[in-house]
C-alpha cells in the first residue's frame, strides 16, 4: 500500500508539473495516493517512511494539479462570458 | 483586477492559486486543530481527501446541471470527452454537499466516527472559502451590481468575466469578509459547545443567511431563477430551514435531559 501511494504520488506530481490539461486525472490519482498513504501509516506498515513519502508526494501533486487545473477551468469560464460565472 | 500573475516566466491564473492556497491553509489549521483535539492526523487526511475529491466533483456537476441542456452536454462529451465537463465554473453548494458525502465515505474508510472530526474541521471551511472569493475578485467573476458609491470597483482586464469600465460592487470581498467572520464565530463556538455535531448546522445556517442576502447584489449572469430567487437562494433557504430544525431538535432534546449544554 505504501509503494502504491508513492507511485501514485510521483505520477500525480508529473501530471501536475507537465500535463495540466489532464489535471483532473492527476487530482484523482493524488487523492487515491493520499488515502493509500494514510491507511498504510495507520496500519503501521513496515514501510511507514515510504508511506509518508507517498503521502507528501500525493499532497504536493494534488496542490499542483489544483492550481493549474482549477485555474484552467476558471480561465475557460471567464472567457465564456455569459455562461461562465462561478456561482 | 489580476486574472493572471507571473512567477519566473510562468503565468498562473490567480483564482486557482488563491483557492488552492485557501485549501492548503485551511488544511494546515485543521491538522493543528485535530492534534489539539486528540484526533488522528491520518484519519483526517483520509476524510479530507475524500471530501475534497467529491466536493470539487459535485461543485462542477451542479454547475453543469444548472448551465447546460442535455443536448449541449451530450455534444460537449462527444467533442471533448469527460475532461470537458470540468472546463466550466463551480457551484459552492454542490461542493458543500459533495464534501459532506465525501467526508462520510472517508470516515467509513478510516473506520472513524465523523462526528469526532466535525469540531476540528468545520470551522476551517469558511476560511478556505474566503480565499476562494478573493480569487473570484481577482479573476473578475461573481461580481456585484453597478454602483455609484465609493465602494465601486472598475475592471479593466479583458480576460476577466466582469463588464469593463463600469463601477461594480465588490461583492466577492464582502463574502470573503463575512466568511472570515463566520470562521471566527465557529472557532469560539467549538470552544464553548459540548456538542460534537452542532457546528455543522450552525455553519450551514450562518452561511445560508449570508449567501441569501448577498445574492440580491450579485450581477453576474447564469444564476438560475425560480419565482424571482436564484438557485443558490433556494438552496440557502433549504439549508437554513434544515439546520434550524436540527438545532431546535437538539435544544429540545437537551432540555428534556435537563442538561445545560446541547449534546446532539
Amino acid at each position: 500500500m505504501a509503494i502504491a501511494s508513492l507511485v501514485l504520488g510521483i505520477v500525480s506530481l508529473v501530471i501536475g508539473a507537465f500535463f495540466s490539461s489532464i489535471g483532473w486525472l492527476g487530482a484523482v490519482i493524488a487523492i487515491v495516493g493520499i488515502i493509500l498513504g494514510s491507511v498504510a501509516r495507520k496500519q503501521n506498515d513496515d514501510n511507514v517512511k515510504m508511506a509518508t513519502a507517498g503521502l507528501i508526494c500525493s499532497i504536493i501533486g494534488l496542490i499542483l494539479c489544483m492550481i493549474l487545473f482549477i485555474a484552467c477551468a476558471a480561465c475557460v469560464s471567464c472567457a465564456g462570458a455569459a455562461a461562465s460565472s462561478l456561482y | 483586477m489580476y486574472p493572471y500573475i507571473t512567477f519566473f516566466g510562468i503565468t498562473i491564473p490567480t483564482y486557482g492559486l488563491l483557492l488552492t492556497t485557501g485549501v492548503v491553509v485551511a488544511g494546515a489549521v485543521a491538522v493543528r486543530r485535530c492534534k489539539r483535539w486528540n484526533r488522528s492526523a491520518d484519519d483526517f487526511f483520509i476524510i479530507a481527501a475524500c471530501a475534497v475529491g467529491l466536493g470539487f466533483l459535485f461543485a462542477w456537476l451542479l454547475y453543469v446541471a444548472v448551465t447546460y441542456s442535455p443536448e449541449e452536454l451530450w455534444n460537449m462529451l462527444r467533442s471533448g470527452g469527460i475532461g470537458s465537463l470540468f472546463n466550466g465554473g463551480m457551484v459552492f453548494y454542490g461542493g458543500l454537499a459533495g464534501g459532506v458525502l465525501g467526508a462520510l465515505l472517508g470516515a467509513r474508510l478510516a473506520k472513524a466516527r465523523l462526528a469526532d472530526f466535525l469540531n476540528p474541521i468545520v470551522p476551517v471551511l469558511p476560511l478556505a472559502h474566503a480565499f476562494g472569493r478573493i480569487g473570484c475578485f481577482c479573476a473578475g467573476c461573481c461580481y456585484g451590481i453597478p454602483t455609484t458609491s465609493r465602494l465601486g470597483v472598475v475592471y479593466t482586464h479583458p480576460a476577466g468575466g466582469a463588464p469593463i469600465g463600469i463601477p461594480l460592487l465588490p461583492v466577492q470581498l464582502f463574502e470573503a469578509g463575512l466568511n472570515l467572520v463566520i470562521f471566527c464565530v465557529l472557532l469560539v463556538f467549538t470552544r464553548r459547545t459540548k456538542s460534537k455535531t452542532l457546528v455543522l448546522p450552525v455553519y450551514i445556517a450562518s452561511y445560508g443567511c449570508v449567501r441569501f442576502f448577498l445574492e440580491f447584489i450579485r450581477y453576474d449572469a447564469a444564476r438560475g431563477a425560480l419565482l424571482g430567487l436564484s438557485t443558490s437562494q433556494w438552496i440557502s433557504i433549504l439549508g437554513v430551514l434544515l439546520s434550524a430544525a436540527y438545532i431546535a431538535a437538539a435544544v429540545i432534546r437537551n432540555k428534556r435531559k435537563g442538561a445545560e449544554a446541547p449534546r446532539a
